[in-house]
């Protein structure tokens, strides 16, 4: 692992289009801003980690689960969206799933808190 | 696609029921292709088989019928990742674990599994969102009717 020293204020690239920025350095706690394009997906490690550890608990906990056989294919569930929601805009409320185009320049705002 | 499962034996799954993940699911990297098949009639739980690698297979359920508030925003990553051009053709399955000393049902709403309708390509998302945690109680001991899956009718 590259191990580098840096200051508050001061940037790391990673490969053309990935910038770290130290925003700041406090006691043991450092706040990191991420630039990378969209589509780069950017994760707390420990997030995917979780995530990963409830999967395969997931699988180990359904191997003890008795139930009848299926017998063909199950329906899908529908689109679980209430109808004003069909529009891509947020209505009042908030639709179920919205896709978001704004997710990294959230993340972004979260790291700098 | 034939296919010969420990848990359902020897299945004819048809083309149209094949759901695509192309980056597997987190912790399974290898899974590929699976089907959604009923748990029992009329429940809000599915399997949800692996097909490439028919050793796995994972409870899962409609989030809302127990989470009716439950709003996910799609990253626009794991967006493009599906195709999904429209919200109306997404469904939503979660992942369920069984606590079986607790006798209890979680549920992951942090990592959702999100479905093109259209294409049957499917990609489990993780949102990062500080009100979904990957174990919301679904049902405990005496609780839904459908939560009483421990005991082994087979």
């Amino acid at each position: 692992m590259l191990v580098l020293t840096r200051r508050a204020g001061e940037r790391i690239r990673v490969g053309d289009d990935v910038e770290i920025v130290v925003v700041s350095v406090r006691d043991d706690q450092v706040r990191l801003g991420l630039a990378a394009p969209r589509g780069v997906p950017i994760y707390r490690a420990e997030l995917i980690e979780q995530v990963e550890q409830e999967n395969l608990a997931a699988a180990e906990s359904a191997v003890r689960v008795g139930g009848a056989a299926a017998i063909g294919p199950a329906q899908l569930p529908g689109p679980r969206l209430k109808s004003a929601d069909c529009d891509s805009e947020r209505v009042n409320g908030g639709p179920s799933l919205t896709r978001t185009h704004a997710g990294h320049e959230r993340r972004h705002r979260r790291a700098h808190g | 696609m034939r296919v010969d499962t420990p848990r359902f034996g020897e299945m004819d799954v048809p083309e149209e029921a094949i759901l695509t993940f192309t980056d597997g699911l987190y912790g399974f990297p290898e899974v590929r292709e699976c089907c959604l098949l009923p748990y029992q009639e009329g429940s809000v739980l599915r399997w949800l088989q692996c097909l490439n690698d028919p050793h796995i297979a994972l409870l899962t359920v409609e989030p809302h019928a127990f989470f009716p508030a439950y709003d996910i925003e799609l990253p626009e990553t794991d967006a493009a990742g599906l195709d999904l051009e429209n919200a109306a053709e997404a469904a939503i399955v979660t992942l369920v674990t069984v606590l079986h000393e607790r006798r209890a049902m979680v549920t992951n709403l942090a990592a959702p599994i999100v479905i093109n309708t259209a294409t049957r390509r499917a990609r489990q998302v993780i949102l990062d969102d500080d009100r979904y945690i990957t174990r919301h109680m679904l049902a405990q001991d005496g609780g839904a009717e459908d939560a009483r899956i421990d005991q082994k009718s087979g």
